[in-house]
């Protein structure tokens, strides 16, 4: 009886074992490009003159508002990854009437990101029907200390719901607001953050960091709020963030009013929020 | 102005009348619960139809209830009341059907576990007024145990059959059922099955009360079977279902509401009778939902389901010595309860929340209770239970809802409550004097404690829970006298509470109600104290020999530490009957007097209430040949049509006007 038990345990270890093996061996990841799933590539150009290739990848299509880009440079010979160099971009739209317009950008500034991945953010200010979307890149390859330039016309959509805001507030500055976080909007708290940029030319932006944001969610089908939202404050480069909190599922319209100086400069604007 | 001198009138004739009476030695009678046997024996119909509490098979479980002392009703439509205990209610209360705990899984309370049983299946009764009710579970304001019939043996080769219909007028309502007992020796199998189904009815004046009909089909099974002669298992199902049940003091109505209870019973007697142990596990579960597609005054559609799920057990030990009694129970169980809103605008998105957040409650308690007699004319009794209690809300859905107010109620909360009580009785000539003082504490409900946006019609706020309330603890004290003579009785009971920590909703500023319409939202808090006090008195009088009367008296009185007089309190009540019997033949009249209620919560949206009077009269005749047995019976309720209502009826809807109801009732015994 005892010996059965102990041959049965045995045998059900060593299936086990084998099970683990195998599993094991499926797990050992093939040398891959290393682009996490979600990434989607938005398209590709040479960086003359740095022996190099960039391959720009976004989280979903570029729209007007604040998008996150990836970049991922490869070696254009070998076409191997770099991991080491200088990374410079903007953005530029010319538009029916060949005036050209720049887009506020944020750029990180790691020469040797961990991931691979050169970063940064821009916001698209109109969609690619009003015009022809570029994004210059510029790399320094410090793996061969070359640097150059490369161009890539992108496609910029009008999402269904807008996330920015083009305005000119009440003390005539022309606004951009961009609706960064809550992403996939939960119930109950999500982080709310915004970007404030304000234009200065048509070719230059600044990050605003000296106003005062209040936040003020409304289910508009119902007319109620919801209690507990923290209003943003200042972070970095234009950013501010609180939380917002929903109730409940459905459209939300939460109400974004700008204060500078304890003075109102905005408070007609609003973004749709549907979760 | 006239009305007051006739209460005040008969209030004086009242008294003045049992002055005059003699006291008169009668047997000892130890009254620790106060319990209305409504019929134990199915065989013996011909008294049953005479039953003072049940003196028309129209009459709901409800019905029964509102006439038993210190029992009052919060009446939202003509279906689904909820029963109070000296104003006690929902969590304050503990309601068991037969020892099994049972959760309504409406969060607008429109199912108070009475609504799931018919009253033709009702064996008796059992209320305890405050912490007295501690045996079945931790309480302040006390216990209803409803106790149904199950499948009996007895020595007949016939099966027992019962078949009623009944008919009332003021809301066309038809009732039919019908009831049958059979067994061998081994088995016995109890079946029985309600349909009842009503229109709007017409309050006094004519007024047609809207989305006040309903319908409902019940069925009970029951098997027993007999291991030995001490050794029974008994089987119960009840299946009952609710629909289209309307709420005209609620904005939505039910589509319906759907239980169904199954419970497994050991049950061992001794042979000498003295020694009991009852062994059940149990299983009920609700669906619920609300409906607004007959409101026209709905801006936009709503679902609100809402689901409740108990499973349990209790083993209780009972032993019956000379000179004393003793109790002992276990008992456990784990619910589940969750309430949903779905709202639907137009061209968007449907919106949709929890309202009760999904939970678990898990119970266990342990509870005693012991008698002695100290000799013929003493007796001491106490009880005390403990319980430990575990919530936490399980769905992450709510939890995420929650989390938005900082509170994490996924984290649970424990509470160990303690209730007991102890009484002295003593006996000197007529006279029988019982003193009683307890101490209970109670668990916040869910709905006190996670209810999300829950509207509350009465004051017009949405409700969100407090998960930190601390649970209400209350001190009694209780003096009942009874003078029993050969052809009266009459008994006083006063009582006095001090609740600490009393749950109380106050109103959260700048909170935006999610109620078209609403007038803001609170939530629950402690509040430091309440008082509550009050009288009930219950005379029987045996006029002349076929002649009795029977009147009881009942007054509560309210007050809270902010100042404010308690909510939903009860007026002075009188309830007055007389009736002749011979033979077959019976008549009653029965006259009901409250006055007016002017101690009126504001906060809770209370409004004054006048005083009425109506007056009720029942005649009932039978016959019986051979083993069958019929009966006739003819009500009329509220013989003068008066437009009234009682100052528990929610969103002023009267009661209603006059109602004839006849009944037809077949027996084979």
């Amino acid at each position: 009886m005892k010996f059965k038990t102990i041959l049965a345990i045995t045998f059900a270890t060593i299936l086990l074992a084998t099970k683990a093996c195998k599993k094991d061996e499926s797990i050992i990841p093939t040398p891959t490009d290393e682009i996490p799933s979600n990434y989607k590539l938005i398209g590709e150009t040479y960086i003359y003159g740095a022996a190099a290739k960039a391959k720009v990848y976004a989280e979903k299509e570029l729209f007007v508002g604040y998008n996150k880009i990836f970049v991922a440079m490869y070696d254009s010979v070998t076409n191997t990854r770099l991991t080491n160099g200088h990374f410079d971009a903007n953005s530029i739209m010319v538009d029916m009437e060949m005036l050209a317009h720049a887009a506020p950008i944020e750029l990180e500034e790691d020469t040797m990101p961990a991931d691979k991945f050169w970063k940064a953010a821009i916001v698209f200010i109109m969609p690619s029907t009003a015009g022809k979307w570029t994004l210059n890149m510029a790399f320094h390859n410090h793996k061969i200390d070359m640097e150059g330039d490369g161009e890539l016309e992108v496609s910029i959509i009008n999402p269904t719901t807008s996330v920015m805001k083009s305005f000119t507030a009440n003390d005539s500055t022309n606004l951009f607001v961009s609706l960064i976080q809550p992403n996939l909007p939960k119930i109950g708290l999500n982080n709310f953050e915004i970007s404030i940029h304000k234009k200065d030319s048509l070719m230059g932006f600044t990050a605003v960091d000296d106003y005062n944001v209040e936040i003020v969610p409304i289910m508009p089908s119902m007319g109620h709020g919801s209690p507990n939202n923290v209003n943003p404050v200042f972070t970095e480069l234009g950013h501010y963030t609180g939380l917002v909190n929903f109730t409940m599922t459905g459209l939300w319209n939460v109400k974004i009013i700008i204060k500078k100086n304890g003075v109102i400069i905005s408070d007609n604007q609003s973004f749709d929020i549907t979760l | 102005m006239s009305k007051k001198n006739v209460f005040i009138l008969l209030l004086f004739f009242y008294f003045k009348g049992f002055s005059q009476f003699n006291a008169i030695d009668s047997a000892n009678k130890i009254t620790t619960l106060k319990e209305v046997v409504i019929c134990e024996n199915e065989t013996n119909k011909t008294n049953e139809a005479f039953n003072f509490y049940r003196s028309s098979k129209l009459a709901s479980t409800e019905d029964i209830l509102q006439r038993i002392e210190g029992v009052n009703l919060i009446r939202r439509g003509a279906f689904g009341m909820e029963p109070t205990l000296r104003t006690y209610s929902a969590g304050q209360i503990n309601i068991t059907l037969n020892g099994m705990k049972m959760y309504g899984a409406c969060t607008d309370k429109m199912d108070p576990v009475t609504t799931y049983v018919e009253p033709s299946n009702l064996s008796k009764l059992e209320v305890n007024q405050g912490t007295a009710g501690g045996l079945l579970g931790s309480t302040i304001g006390g216990s209803l145990n409803i106790q149904l019939k199950e499948a009996s043996f007895n020595c007949k080769d016939h099966p027992q059959i019962n078949f009623y219909t009944q008919y009332g007028f003021a809301n066309l309502s038809k009732n039919i059922g019908f009831s049958l007992n059979t067994n061998s020796n081994k088995f016995a199998l109890r079946m029985s099955g309600a349909y009842r189904k009503a229109n709007d009815y017409k309050a006094g004046g004519d007024i047609t009360i809207l989305h006040s009909g309903y319908e409902k089909l019940n069925l009970n099974f029951s098997v027993a079977y007999q291991l030995n002669k001490t050794n029974h298992i008994i089987f119960d199902y009840i299946n009952d279902n609710g629909s289209n049940i309307g709420y005209p003091a609620l904005p939505m109505d039910v589509a319906f509401a759907k239980a169904n209870i199954f419970s497994v019973t050991h049950r061992f007697v001794s042979s000498n009778y003295n020694k009991v142990l009852e062994t059940k596990f149990y299983h009920n579960n609700i669906t619920h939902a609300m409906d607004d597609t007959h409101r026209l005054e709905t801006i936009m559609h709503m679902d609100m389901p809402s689901w409740s799920y108990t499973n349990g057990f209790y083993s209780q030990y009972k032993i019956q010595l000379k000179k004393q009694l003793f109790n002992v129970r276990i008992d456990a169980h784990q619910a589940f309860t969750k309430a949903e809103m779905t709202m639907y605008p137009n061209n968007e998105k449907p919106m949709f929340m929890q309202t009760l957040p999904g939970n678990f409650l898990y119970n266990i308690g342990l509870a005693a209770n012991y008698l002695l007699n100290i000799d013929s004319l003493k007796c001491i009794g106490f009880n005390i239970r403990e319980d430990y209690n575990y919530q936490y809300v399980t769905d992450e859905f709510g939890v995420l809802q929650w989390q938005g107010f900082g509170i994490n109620t996924n984290e649970n909360k424990q509470n160990f409550l303690t209730t007991s009580s102890l009484f002295f009785q003593i006996k000197k000539g007529v006279f029988t004097n019982k003193f009683t003082i307890g101490y209970g504490q109670r668990l916040p409900t869910s709905n006190e404690r996670i209810g999300f946006y829950l509207f509350n019609r009465a004051d017009g706020f949405d409700y969100i829970g407090n998960y930190n309330l601390a649970p209400e603890k209350a001190i009694q004290m209780e003096f009942s006298n009874t003078i029993d003579k050969k052809k009266w009785n009459f008994n006083t009971t006063l009582f006095f509470h001090q609740i600490e920590n009393y749950i109380y909703g106050y109103i959260l500023n700048k909170y935006s109600p999610m109620t078209i319409g609403g007038r803001g939202v609170k939530t629950y808090a402690n509040i430091s104290n309440a008082q509550l006090m009050g009288f009930e008195t219950a005379t029987t009088v045996k006029l002349l020999k076929k002649i009795i009367y029977k009147g009881n008296v009942r007054f509560t009185y309210g007050l809270l530490s902010n100042g404010q007089f308690m909510q939903q309190v009860p007026p002075l009540k009188f309830v007055n009957t007389l009736r002749y019997q011979k033979n077959t033949f019976q008549f009653q009249i029965e006259h009901v007097l409250a006055s007016s209620q002017k101690n009126i919560n504001i906060d809770f949206g209370e409004s004054k209430t006048s005083s009425w009077q109506i007056f009720n009269a029942r005649v009932a005749f039978a016959k019986a040949i051979k083993t069958s047995s019929f009966q006739l019976n003819i009500g009329i309720e509220n013989l003068l049509d008066l437009n009234y209502r009682e100052h528990l009826d929610w969103g002023g809807v009267p009661q209603f006007g006059r109602n004839v109801s006849i009944g037809f009732n077949y027996y084979l015994n």
